[in-house]
C-alpha cells in the first residue's frame, strides 16, 4: 500500500512534467513561432525538481497522500510557464524561488519528523507569528510597496513575513484550540435562539478579530486580514461544531468591514472600483477593467498560449495571473486551475478526516483552509465576485515568500498525512503494518 | 507555424490537463474503496476470536479502590483534575493525563502529553492505542484493567 501510493505519485509527476513542458513549448510557439532554445535543460530541470521532491516524500513520509505533490507541482508549473511568457527576468527569479521552495519542502519533511512536536512549542510559535505580522510596521525595517506595508527588507532581499506568519499561526491556533477545546464548546447562555458561549470564552475570537483589524488598518493588507480571521473562525467551528461561532464571527466581520469602509479611504476606493470599475477605466479602475477585457477576450478556450496580450494588466504576474490564464486558455483553462485547487482542498480535508489526534486533525484542516481560502479570495477578486484584496494565488503567482511558504505548508500536510496512516490504530493492529 | 495547428495544440493541451484530473480522481476513488477490503477480510479471518469491544475499566490498584468499575462513554478523561470522569489523585498523575474515546465503536486510549506517561501492559504509549480486553493501563500509581 505504501509503495503503491508513491508509485502513483511518481507517474502523476511524470504527467505533470509532460504538461508543463508542453505548456512552455506552446507559449513559445505562440509568441515567436519557435521552439525554445533551452527546452532540454528546462525538461531536465523540471524532472529533477519533481524527482527530488518525490524521493524526499518516499524516504521521509512514505505513507503520505499521493495527489498533493503532483497537484502543487502542476500549479507551480502552470504559473511558471505563464510568467515565462510574460517576463523572462521574472521567470528566472521564479525558477530560483521554486528551487528554494522545493528545498524548503524537503527540509521541512526532514526536520519535522513528528508533527506533534510543534504542538509543544505553541507559545513560541505564537510569538514568532505575531512578530512576523508586525515586522513590516517597524520603521526602517518594513517597506511599503504598491500601497501595502507588508514587506520587510533584509539587505537586498525583500520578503513578506505575513506569508510565513499564516502557517505559524495555523499551528498555534490548532494547538491553542485543542488545549481549550472543552471550555470553548461549553455554552452557558441562550440568546437570540443561538447558544452563546460565555464572554471570557469569546475572548480569543475577539482578539483574532482585533489583530486582523490591526493588520488591515496598519498594513493596508485586506487579504491577509481576511485570511487570518477566516482561519481562526474555521478552526473554532471545526473543533467545537458550534454554529454560534459562525454567526458571531459573521457579525464581527460585517461590523469590521463596515467600520473599515466608513473610516478608511483605501477601503472605500477598493469597494468603488469593485462596484463601478468603468467610472474611471483609465485610472483607478484600469487594472480590473483590463482584467475583465482579458477574460472576455479569452472566451471559452482562450486565444492560445503566447498569443494574447495579458501584459496590459498591471500586476499580472502576481495578483492577476489568473486573468492571463483566462485570456490565453479561456474559461476551460481557469476552470482547470479551480479544479486543481479543489482537488488539493479535497485531499487536505481527507487528511484531516483520517487523522485521529485532534491537533493533527485541526492543523491539516487549518492549512487546507489557508490554501483554499487564499485561492478563493484572489480568484474572486480577479473575476469581480468580491472586492480585490491583493493576495497571491498559491503556487501560481510570482513571488518568493508566497512560493516558499506554500511549499512548507504542503510539506506539513504531507507529514500529517503520513502520520494519519501510521499505526494510528495502535501497535496491535494488523492494518498498521500493511498500509 | 499555422494558426490552425497552434489551435489544435491548444485543445490537445487543455484535453491533457483534464485527463490528468480524471486520473487523480479515479485514483482517489480507488483509495476510498481500498481500506474497506482489509477490514472485511480481517473480520472474516478472525470471526471466532474477534475480541469484544472494551466497555469498562476495572480498578486493580490502589488497593483502597480495588474493584471499582467505570463504564466507558463517548469520551472520558483520566487525571487529577476534578472535571475528569476518572479522578486519579496522586502526584505522578497530570491534571488531564489521558483520555479514552470511541471512534467507530472502537475504544482508544490516548496519552494527553502527560508528564509521566501512560503505560499499557508495561509499555509506554506514544499514540492513540486500540484498547483490547484485559489490557492493563497504568497511570501514576493506579492500574486499571480493560473489560
Amino acid at each position: 500500500m505504501k509503495s503503491r501510493n508513491r508509485n502513483v505519485e511518481f507517474f502523476l509527476l511524470l504527467f505533470v512534467a509532460i504538461l508543463v513542458v508542453t505548456g512552455y513549448v506552446l507559449a513559445s510557439l505562440g509568441r515567436s513561432s519557435s521552439i525554445p532554445a533551452n527546452i532540454v535543460p528546462f525538461l531536465v530541470g523540471i524532472l529533477l525538481l519533481l524527482l527530488i521532491a518525490h524521493l524526499a516524500v518516499r524516504k521521509f513520509a512514505p505513507r503520505a497522500d499521493y495527489s498533493l505533490l503532483p497537484l502543487a507541482g502542476l500549479l507551480n508549473g502552470i504559473g511558471y510557464f505563464v510568467i515565462a511568457r510574460l517576463d523572462k527576468d521574472l521567470a528566472g527569479l521564479q525558477a530560483t524561488w521554486t528551487l528554494i521552495g522545493v528545498g524548503a519542502f524537503v527540509a521541512t519533511l526532514v526536520f519535522i519528523p513528528q508533527i506533534r512536536r510543534l504542538e509543544q512549542y505553541r507559545y513560541v510559535l505564537m510569538t514568532i507569528g505575531v512578530v512576523f505580522l508586525i515586522m513590516p510596521l517597524i520603521p526602517g525595517f518594513g517597506r511599503e510597496i504598491n500601497g501595502a506595508r507588508i514587506w520587510v527588507s533584509l539587505g537586498s532581499i525583500n520578503f513578506q513575513p505575513g506569508e510565513f506568519a499564516k502557517i505559524v499561526l495555523a499551528v498555534f491556533f490548532s494547538a491553542y484550540i485543542v488545549e481549550k477545546r472543552d471550555v470553548l464548546a461549553v455554552s452557558t447562555g441562550r440568546r437570540f435562539a443561538v447558544a452563546v458561549p460565555e464572554l471570557r470564552h469569546i475572548g480569543p475570537i475577539l482578539l483574532a478579530w482585533g489583530v486582523s483589524l490591526l493588520v488591515m488598518v496598519a498594513e493596508k493588507d485586506l487579504g491577509s486580514s481576511l485570511l487570518f480571521f477566516t482561519l481562526f473562525v474555521a478552526l473554532l467551528w471545526i473543533s467545537t461544531g458550534k454554529a454560534s461561532y459562525l454567526v458571531m464571527s459573521a457579525i464581527l466581520f460585517f461590523g469590521g468591514a463596515l467600520l473599515a469602509w466608513s473610516q478608511f479611504s483605501h477601503v472605500q476606493e477598493r469597494v468603488d472600483i469593485w462596484i463601478r470599475p468603468f467610472n474611471d477605466p483609465t485610472g483607478d479602475g484600469y487594472q480590473i477593467v483590463q482584467s475583465s477585457f482579458a477574460l472576455a477576450e479569452g472566451g471559452l478556450t482562450g486565444t492560445g498560449l503566447g498569443v494574447g496580450n495579458p501584459e496590459n494588466i498591471p500586476a499580472v504576474e502576481t495578483d492577476f495571473i489568473l486573468a492571463a490564464i483566462g485570456e490565453e486558455l479561456g474559461l476551460i483553462g481557469t476552470t482547470a486551475v479551480l479544479i486543481l485547487f479543489l482537488l488539493m482542498v479535497g485531499s487536505g480535508l481527507k487528511i484531516s478526516l483520517t487523522s485521529i489526534r485532534p491537533f493533527e486533525k485541526l492543523l491539516s484542516a487549518g492549512l487546507t483552509t489557508l490554501l483554499g481560502f487564499q485561492a478563493f479570495i484572489i480568484i474572486a477578486g480577479v473575476v469581480r465576485l468580491l472586492p480585490l484584496t491583493g493576495v497571491t494565488l498559491p503556487f501560481v503567482s510570482y513571488g518568493g515568500s508566497s512560493l516558499l511558504a506554500n511549499w512548507i505548508l504542503l510539506a506539513l500536510l504531507l507529514r500529517i498525512s503520513h502520520e494519519s496512516h501510521r499505526g494510528q490504530i495502535g501497535e496491535s493492529s494488523s492494518m498498521a503494518g500493511e498500509k | 507555424m499555422s494558426e490552425q495547428f497552434l489551435e489544435l495544440l491548444k485543445f490537445l493541451f487543455l484535453a491533457l490537463l483534464y485527463v490528468f484530473f480524471i486520473w487523480v480522481v479515479i485514483m482517489s476513488i480507488f483509495q476510498i474503496r481500498k481500506p474497506q477490503k482489509p477490514e472485511r477480510s480481517r473480520k472474516d479471518g478472525q470471526e471466532s476470536s474477534q475480541p469484544e469491544r472494551v466497555k469498562s475499566l476495572l480498578t486493580i490498584e490502589p488497593q483502597e479502590n480495588k474493584g471499582v468499575e467505570y463504564s466507558l462513554e463517548e469520551e472520558i478523561f483520566l487525571g487529577r483534575d476534578e472535571e475528569c470522569e476518572i479522578i486519579i489523585s496522586d502526584t505522578f498523575t497530570s491534571h488531564r493525563h489521558a483520555r479514552i474515546f470511541l471512534e467507530e465503536n472502537i475504544s482508544y486510549l490516548e496519552d494527553l502529553a502527560s508528564t509521566n506517561g501512560t503505560y499499557v501492559n508495561g509499555e509506554k504509549i506514544e499514540q492513540p492505542y486500540l484498547l483490547q480486553q484485559r489490557d492493563r493501563i497504568q497511570i501514576g500509581n493506579s492500574v486499571f484493567e480493560a473489560k
